[in-house]
């Protein structure tokens, strides 16, 4: 309890009135002889302690009145996280002013009097002591009230806050709005603000504190909500970036929202107590002022709540379904019209949803197949007239796979075709025409009836190719694969299986086969320089045959890799009349153990299947291999989809996601592994001379580190004068200073950020390098005559003297020539409000992303691609598209209108400060350094009105108690009255007496 | 029988200003001829020496008896004889002369005098006062009546005995002894009426001026005591006007006339009723006891001027022997 106008606490010195007016009262004012002090001694005796009582009552009446009319004048508030409770401190005062007043009238006590006297005095001070530590404790807390503070105002843009209110016509959005204006208006010169809409990611109007007036009310009046919920931490978050900027040292964070319980991240204690330290270690540490707008406690909605489709990989060749979910997530059951689904144009409509109850959920299914790969946006549309409109409309988009080009190695090529190790597989992923009816057959998202009927497809969604081990020093790099399969291969030379490695980093998928042939020694050193094995389990000691009698087979029950889902239904599956006449015992070390994963066991308990995610890329490991060398496995019927849900796992499904939740920022992921590949190493441009200036060849190399002796380097290019630039970016994988030197074959100059730092010929230069920045990477090698050759090194304290490796570049884009690298990253979005945003393409070294900036809100957005850089991104592009589709996913718990409840504070105020003002007044008095709680001067003065009331009936009842005013008669007349001739005798007797005297009177005269 | 001179007024002669201002003229000339007769009769020390102003009011017949040898032959009825034959004696109530004992309540809380109080020689008048004009006016009445007047005066115990006595100078005696008085000290009145009725040993009036201020069953237990010694009884019960309606609204202290040192603050409001109510029932009390044992009770507030109680009580009392 805080007082308003503290200097009125000494109009608690008006309760000496009464006191005054008693002692006064008591003051004798004369002295009276009397005689007759029996009476009055007893008529005391009974009376003394009824007269003390009334007394007491009496001036217990008035003290309070004039004690609560004093501390109503005071205005006392109770503020939010009061330390002290004003339960206490009130009925302290109160007491203390009682105790006093009761002491007063305590005249025949005189131990009992001083003791209350004392005791009340007591509690007054204690109760000014309590007032005292309550402000000194409220200080401390806020800092330096009063001073000018940065204000961040955080507007919640959420879509609840759209919701139009029955109130007044206006949404909590525009409410917010007028009050942060008013707020900018009236806030004492000096204030600061910056200004935040908070939305699934917030966007900062005004990152850095203004204190001009004019551009923060324009920027109020231009601000619109952000579909979507308000990610508050994230909003909370920004706002200190945007303090720590400010020039005042008191902070203040004002969030007018309808504290809508999505977004707080209630329960991240981790996150939270990030945050408290981020406010820590700004100058002051800001209080958050929560201004909460009502939130409707009624509403009548339908929300698009999500949309799935049957597989992770969508291609051309199957249909696919489509589930959209519809969940009522109001208070009364609501029958929409239809749901309609636009995919490329083509419009589906269902209208078989009936009434749906509160909190029910229905899910609708659509199914279609898509013309061509790319990139596809849809939205589910709901035909129904709700409160919230924004979730009635839900967009997705999915990138449609072109063609999943998969490597089988096989390791023994039988002269028999189905001896062959690869054999089996590579009918499976490339079946004959007549087979594809039987692939349908094991397709469970094939409908049975009703279903569009669809031509067969032109070509499938997996291009296999068979290598046979023999020829695998043809093989150059893995980088245009998606999935590499090894069937029974024995071991592959050093070279191939670090490249294979690195395809696997880089984000390829490698399936292992094992069988007879195996060589244990090979898959078990399989490592990366780090040491890093590859394989997600070591083969054991040998390969064990198992008893005719009693063969493996894999149990179904333990199918838990997702590329086993779909065959792990014993009804659809026969995977249990699986064989295994022999298999690898699968030995996962500890070491592994976090990374590595079984995926499915045989019936003896062995491991069946192993997976782990190695750098970006999937390998799975089985323990048999693919023919019928280690049983029935690919005779079975199960092996056909079995083999595709493993190849589509291992193409990396997510690199296809194309819907991306919002957080801090939002960026697509656009590299697949294959482009990512591709991206890796130095964009190599071949002149025939030393002069032209149009390469006569261009490819990217994965570094420097060519023989090429007296051959030719590239086709077109001659053996001898000829030039080749190697252009791209380095960088470098830890800060440190790294020195190059190269041996070539004739010349070669190496520049970075258009510095020279190696020639040959000279002394090598020493630069500091930093991990995660991009250096633009010039080299070119001069060839005059003879043998070519050109080696580029580089060392530092932490790296040994190697060749740079190709991880540490990135190719330039094949047309480099034709862009302007000022702009050339920089993409042009159009959001769901048909507003461009900006994208800037980076390489974050894992991967190229586009980050968006601009105004995040849920929805369907284009992510325009210009035709220069077509190429790098087809992957992406749908058939005749200039811009690649993705979706900002709206988080379906915005449509759950339920406010933070008090355990929610309860947590979010342990790390931060939250004041929370009940209107937008008490905030501006919170602006001009005041403080602000529930005011309660109306109960206090209420309570005076009632002790005036008490008071009057007090002394009403005290007089009636007394009979002051009753005439009391004491009969004290002769019983018998004289006799009327008496009467009149003494009557004659004094008129004659008066007679005489007047005579004389006269006579005197 | 030969009427005596009526004496004169027996007034001290030599103008001593003291007993002028006790026995003013104004009541002296009130008091004209009123008589006091006692109701029951009195043992006289001298028989038949009442000379009345009314003829007849002493040979007044009273009733025959039989006559017994030994009668004296003068009182018998001769008529009743001629008539009758039989012998009767014709018997006449008996003239005497009163032994008249006043009893003046000198206590301290008689000293109360009050705003509304009679004035007489131009000073309001204090209970005692009030008591002593009314016993200088009966002593005056009585030895006018040749009666025997004796004056006791008391606070907790008998302070001055002035035995009974008829002769003129009694008069100045008693005058003398009411002006001495002071009154002071608390009051006993019960206790001294004990005492006071061991004390009077001859059957008479008893004539008591107090405020009464004890417990009424004592006092009536202290009258009784009287009856039973055969004294006839007039309570003169003298009362202040303020001490019988208790009109005072400020916060006072209350100073003991009785007790020194002793007084009392208090807000009069808060026990105005029940002082009332006690003293009501007080007086009541007293009045309905004097009823019971045949005393004359009367009520005497000071604000009444003397002669008017005076004069009423007569009446009174005429009406009261019919």
């Amino acid at each position: 309890m805080l007082p308003k106008n503290p200097l009125l606490l000494f109009g608690l010195l008006g309760i000496l009135i009464p006191i005054i007016i008693h002692l006064l009262n008591r003051r004798s004012s004369r002295v009276i002889e009397w005689g007759a002090m029996d009476f009055l001694f007893q008529s005391l005796a009974i009376r003394n302690r009824r007269i003390q009582l009334e007394e007491a009552l009496l001036m217990a009446a008035r003290c309070l009145l004039v004690g609560l009319l004093a501390m109503a004048l005071v205005r006392p508030f109770v503020q939010p996280g009061s330390a002290v409770p004003w339960l206490l401190v009130l009925p302290t005062v109160l007491l203390g002013v009682v105790g006093l007043g009761i002491a007063t009238t305590l005249h025949n006590e005189k131990k009992w009097r001083r003791i209350i006297a004392i005791v009340s005095i007591l509690l007054l001070l204690a109760a000014a002591a309590l007032i005292y530590l309550e402000r000194h404790l409220n200080l401390s807390r806020f800092g330096a009230a009063g001073a000018t503070q940065d204000i961040a105002l955080v507007i919640d843009g959420s879509t609840s806050m759209t919701m139009e209110n029955n109130i007044d016509g206006l949404t909590n959005f525009e409410r917010a709005i007028e009050e942060a204006k008013t707020i900018v208006k009236r806030a004492p010169r000096g204030h600061a603000f910056s200004l935040i809409i908070g939305g699934p990611t917030p966007a900062a109007k005004f990152l850095v504190p203004s204190s001009n007036r004019a551009d923060l009310i324009e920027a109020l009046e231009a601000a619109r909500p952000l579909d979507g919920p308000m990610a508050a931490y994230h909003s909370l978050t920004l706002a200190s970036l945007g303090l720590a900027q400010g020039n005042n040292d008191a902070k203040q964070i004002i969030i007018l929202t309808d504290a809508q319980n999505v977004g707080w991240e209630n329960g991240e204690t981790a996150r939270w107590s990030f945050l408290s330290d981020t406010f820590k270690s700004l100058p002051s540490e800001p209080r958050v002022t929560l201004r909460q707008l009502r939130l409707p406690d009624q509403v009548r909605n339908l929300a698009l709540s999500e949309i799935t489709w049957s597989r992770e990989i969508v291609g051309i060749d199957r249909p696919v379904e489509i589930r959209v979910t519809v969940e009522n997530t109001g208070n009364e059951s609501v029958t929409p019209e239809a749901i309609s689904l636009e995919i490329d144009g083509q419009i589906y409509r269902d209208e078989s949803l009936g009434q749906i109850q509160p909190g029910a959920i229905e899910t609708i299914r659509f199914v279609h197949r898509f013309s061509d790969p790319g990139g596809h946006a849809f939205s589910a549309k709901l035909e129904v007239s709700d409160e919230i409109v924004q979730d009635d409309r839900r967009d997705a988009a999915i990138n449609v796979a072109d063609v999943l080009k998969v490597l089988i190695i096989d390791g023994h090529s039988a002269p028999r075709f189905f001896d062959r190790a690869a054999s089996f597989t590579a009918l499976a992923l490339a079946p004959a025409e007549s087979r594809s009816a039987a692939n349908d057959e094991f397709d469970p998202d094939s409908t049975d009836d009703g279903g569009p009927s669809f031509a067969q497809p032109e070509r499938f969604l997996v291009e296999p190719q068979v290598l046979p081990i023999a020829k695998i020093l043809d093989q150059g790099n893995f980088d245009d694969l998606d999935a590499v399969i090894l069937a029974d291969v024995p071991r592959l030379p050093a070279a191939t299986a670090e490249r294979l490695l690195a395809f696997v980093k880089n984000g390829g998928g490698l399936l292992v086969a094992p069988g007879q042939r195996a060589e244990m020694t090979f898959y078990n050193a399989w490592r990366d320089e780090d040491g890093q094995p590859l394989l997600p389990a070591q083969l054991g000691e040998s390969f064990v045959i198992t008893p005719l009698d009693e063969p493996a087979s894999p149990s179904v029950a333990t199918f838990g890799h997702p590329g086993l889902r779909k065959i792990a239904d014993p009804a659809q599956s026969d995977f249990a009349s699986v064989n295994l006449t022999g298999y690898w015992p699968l030995i996962i070390p500890e070491k592994q153990a976090a990374e590595s994963s079984v995926g499915a066991r045989l019936n003896n308990g062995e491991p069946f299947l192993v997976s782990r995610q190695f750098g970006s890329g999937q390998v799975i490991m089985l323990d048999c291999s693919l023919d019928t060398s280690t049983g029935n496995l690919p005779t079975r019927q199960s092996f056909l989809p079995f083999i595709h849900e493993v190849v589509y796992q291992l193409a990396n499904p997510s690199a296809y996601d194309l819907n991306l939740d919002a957080g801090w920022d939002v960026a697509l992921h656009l590299s697949d592994h294959g482009s990512a590949g591709a991206n890796q190493g130095l964009r190599g441009l071949y002149f025939s001379d030393h002069e032209t200036k149009k390469p006569t060849h261009s490819r990217v190399d994965p570094g420097i580190d060519v023989r090429w002796e007296t051959g030719s380097p590239a086709p077109d290019v001659p053996a001898d004068n000829f030039r080749v630039e190697w252009l791209g970016t380095l960088q470098a994988p830890i800060t440190d200073n790294y020195t190059f030197d190269a041996t070539a074959d004739d010349k070669l100059e190496v520049s970075l950020d258009g510095k020279v730092v190696f020639t040959s010929g000279k002394r090598p230069k020493t630069l500091k390098l930093e991990q995660g920045k991009s250096y633009a990477f010039r080299a070119v090698l001069h060839e005059g005559g003879g043998g070519a050759h050109a080696q580029l090194y580089w060392k530092s304290k932490k790296t040994p003297h190697q060749i740079v490796p190709a991880s540490a570049f990135r190719a330039a884009p094949a047309n480099i020539g034709e862009l302007d690298p000022a702009t050339a990253n920089l993409f042009t979005v159009v959001g769901p409000d048909q507003l461009p945003r900006q994208a800037e393409i980076i390489d974050t070294g894992t991967g190229t992303v586009a980050r968006i900036d601009g105004d995040i809100i849920s929805g369907l957005y284009q992510l325009k691609i210009p035709p220069a850089r077509r190429a790098e991104f087809s992957h992406f592009l749908a058939k005749d598209a200039d811009s690649i589709p993705f979706t900002v996913k709206r988080d379906s718990a915005e449509s759950h209108l339920a406010a933070l409840d008090e355990s929610d504070f309860t947590f979010l105020e342990n790390y931060v400060t939250i004041g929370r003002p009940e209107t937008l007044d008490d905030v501006l008095t919170i602006l001009s350094g005041n403080d602000f709680g529930r005011e309660l001067w109306k109960y206090l003065a209420l309570g005076a009105f009632f002790f005036l009331l008490l008071e009057i009936a007090l002394s009403r009842w005290i007089a009636r108690e007394r009979r002051t005013g009753e005439t009391i008669a004491v009969d004290f007349e002769a019983n018998d009255a004289p006799t009327s001739a008496f009467q009149e005798q003494l009557a004659r007797f004094r008129s004659k007496e008066q007679g005489a005297r007047s005579k004389e009177l006269g006579v005197r005269s | 029988m030969s009427a005596p001179a009526k004496p004169t007024p027996a007034l001290p002669a030599n103008g001593n200003t003291e007993f002028t201002t006790l026995l003013p003229t104004e009541i002296t000339s009130a008091l004209g001829r009123l008589e006091f007769l006692a109701r029951t009769a009195k043992e006289g020390s001298v028989t038949g020496r009442h000379v009345s102003p009314h003829k007849g009011f002493s040979v007044e017949f009273a009733e025959h008896r039989p006559y017994v040898p030994g009668d004296d032959l003068r009182n018998l009825d001769w008529r009743v004889y001629g008539k009758s034959d039989r012998y009767y004696i014709k018997q006449y109530i008996e003239e005497t002369n009163m032994r008249v004992s006043l009893l003046v309540d000198a206590s301290g809380s008689m000293n109360y005098v009050g705003d509304h109080a009679t004035e007489l020689n131009g000073s309001r008048l204090s209970k005692f006062a009030y008591a002593r004009h009314l016993a200088a006016a009966l002593s005056y009445l009585f030895i006018r009546q040749q009666d025997a007047v004796g004056l006791v005066t008391f606070d907790t115990e008998v302070r001055r005995y002035l035995r009974a006595a008829a002769k003129p100078s009694q008069l100045k005696t008693i005058l003398g002894g009411l002006i001495d008085t002071k009154p002071a000290d608390d009051t006993a009145v019960a206790a001294v009426f004990h005492d006071i009725a061991e004390r009077i040993h001859r059957r008479g009036l008893v004539i008591i001026l107090s405020d009464l201020f004890d417990d009424a069953e004592a006092i009536k237990k202290a009258l009784h005591h009287f009856r039973y010694k055969n004294h006839e009884i007039v309570v003169f019960h003298l009362m202040a006007e303020e001490e019988l309606t208790f009109p005072f609204t400020k916060f006072d202290e209350f100073q003991s006339l009785e007790i020194a040192n002793m007084s009392l603050q208090i807000d009069p409001q808060t026990i105005r009723a029940q002082y009332l109510e006690r003293v009501r029932k007080f007086v009541r009390d007293i009045e309905t006891g004097c009823g019971q044992m045949g005393a004359d009770y009367i009520p005497v507030n000071t604000k009444a001027p003397v002669t008017e109680t005076l004069l009423n009580y007569f009446a009174q009392r005429k009406v009261a022997q019919r």
